[in-house]
């Protein structure tokens, strides 16, 4: 009986733990590196340390300067996908579009994309350069 | 010689009858607004009669003057009213409703593109996506208009009036409501907002991005997610605002985000969760304004260098001032009223003989751990504030103020 609550406490204490991408809630998270409300789910994304805490961002300049100021390990970088608004894709594989007719919440302009395909669509309707994300 | 005189007369006189006025309406010769458009010279006036039904803006690419004479235009949710692209535009007194909501073009009951000299007073907005939205345009000019957004969350809801890469706009006695942002302004510089009332917008009552040289006095900012956030500007003046009842977990009355050169001064922060919140902020001068029953009154963060704050009256906030930082890079405290002075003036010269320090130990407490802000009034606050007070060593001691005033600076 002993063992078995001994178990079941540590299985509740290892779940809790559980580290990985969490959803941004919209008009209720702000961005951790600006302050600002994220509120347009076509932008921004999340950065998730080594130790499972969660940074949320409204743009990609954001998660950026954010990256590039603190002295922390992640272990997930994530943008949010341009064409499915709200949904978290790896920054490895994403494609990112940088153009001045995106109307982005820090000005930058920049959106990601799953592929290179859906990338180019984009470009053809807003112009501005593909680049691949250069963080890990 | 006097036939040449005459002549000139003429042709000004032409030219005066040429700027004609066509009026439009269901019984006129001239019934829909399109043909209007169609026929009208530049300068010529429009005068709009009755209600009419839309199913695409119409187009403005001359000098007009459009004046509604009970005029309703309904957008049906199908599109936005106007789309200006010239100089010299005037629309006045027009009630527009049901832009209905697009993702994909920016729609707006007014855009205004590339223009200058536009301006537009006296409409009324119902039910709109943007209420305007002005890209890359200069002088305009908004008066005594109403905008209503109806928007109840962040994804059906656009800013009441967005201006982007605008320059010397003017914005004065406006309601803006229901909207993402009440004014929002991108690379907007040399513009003036005066006394607007901003109030129940999902995001900010107002918000500045990357925007100088701008001024706004006497406008209300009541109960928005946030009042207003001014970020990475600079030479900003911020003069007699209220700032009321702006509640939340992110809400704050005043945000201040990489701002420097700027004033604030003779501002009401009512009853918000923080009055002013300020990250890497430099050389504000934050004069006689008056902070009362908030939260928290000031928020400074580490990164804020060379602020001063004086003349200001802090009266009955859960806590006055707050900061992580042991050191406060020369942000000064000087001649400021705080309710929870408890000190005593026998030279009588109106400051208190000993310095305050604004920011006590359950203020650090909390902003370290937030949950233990339900021990807020209880006697652990008390225990932990005499302790500090006899020994300090956490709070920062560079956070003082040496002059407290006895009395709340009189001001209006």
């Amino acid at each position: 009986m002993k063992n078995c609550l001994t178990a079941i406490v540590f299985i509740v204490l290892i779940s809790g733990c559980k580290s990985g991408p969490e959803p941004i809630r919209y008009g209720y998270d702000s961005c951790d590196f600006c302050r600002m409300t994220i509120v347009d789910n076509r932008f921004g994304g999340e950065l998730i340390t080594s130790k499972g805490k969660v940074y949320k961002f409204d743009a990609a300049e954001c998660l950026d300067n954010f990256y590039h100021r603190t002295h922390e390990s992640f272990a997930w970088v994530l943008f949010v996908d341009f064409n499915h608004p709200g949904t978290l894709i790896p920054a490895k594989q994403a494609f990112l579009l940088q153009s001045d007719q995106l109307h982005s919440p820090m000005g930058k302009g920049v959106a990601a994309f799953q592929n290179e395909q859906q990338a180019k669509e984009a470009q053809k309707l807003y112009g501005g350069e593909i680049k691949r994300c250069e963080l890990p | 010689m006097k036939p040449v005189f005459l002549f000139l007369l003429f042709v000004m006189l032409t030219g005066r009858i040429e700027a004609r006025q066509i009026r439009v309406c269901a019984s006129c010769s001239v019934r829909t607004i399109d043909e209007a458009l169609r026929m009208a010279h530049p300068y010529d006036t429009l005068l709009l009669n009755g209600t009419f039904r839309m199913d695409s803006a119409y187009v403005i690419t001359k000098p007009l003057a459009i004046i509604g004479q009970h005029a309703v235009l309904d957008g049906m949710g199908k599109t936005g009213m106007w789309k200006i692209q010239a100089t010299h535009v005037l629309i006045e007194n027009i009630i527009m409703q049901h832009t209905g909501i697009s993702y994909l073009e920016d729609r707006a009951a007014i855009s205004i593109t590339k223009s200058s000299d536009v301006r537009i007073v006296h409409v009324r907005v119902n039910q709109s996506y943007f209420g305007i939205y002005a890209y890359q345009s200069n002088h305009i000019l908004i008066e005594n208009s109403y905008f209503d957004g109806s928007g109840t969350n962040e994804f059906n809801a656009a800013n009441g009036i967005h201006l982007w890469y605008c320059d010397s706009v003017q914005l004065i006695h406006n309601v803006v409501l229901h909207h993402r942002d009440g004014i929002y302004l991108e690379f907007t510089n040399n513009s003036r907002i005066v006394g607007n009332i901003s109030r129940d917008n999902i995001r900010y009552g107002m918000h500045f991005m990357f925007s100088n040289h701008d001024a706004y006095v006497g406008n209300t900012f009541q109960s928005n997610g946030a009042g207003v956030a001014v970020m990475y500007s600079h030479d900003i003046s911020m003069m007699k605002n209220t700032f009321i009842h702006n509640y939340g977990t992110n809400a704050y009355g005043l945000l201040l985000k990489e701002i420097h050169d700027s004033e604030i001064r003779q501002n009401d922060f009512n009853s918000n969760t923080v009055g002013i919140f300020m990250e890497e902020c430099t050389r504000l001068n934050v004069i006689k304004n008056i902070f009362q029953s908030n939260g928290w009154a000031v928020r400074i963060t580490g990164s804020s260098t060379d602020n001063q704050f004086a003349g200001n009256n802090f009266l009955q906030n859960s806590f006055d001032v707050a900061s992580l930082t042991p050191h406060l890079h020369d942000n000064r405290f000087y001649e400021n009223y705080w309710s929870d002075y408890r000190g005593y003036d026998l030279n009588k010269d109106g400051i208190g003989d000993v310095p305050f320090h604004p920011m006590n130990m359950f203020a650090y407490v909390v902003m370290r751990y937030g949950i233990s802000i339900v021990l807020l009034r209880s006697l652990l606050e008390k225990l932990l504030d005499i302790a500090e007070s006899v020994i300090p060593v956490i709070t920062p001691s560079q956070l003082v103020d040496p002059k407290p005033l006895m009395k709340p600076d009189q001001h209006d």
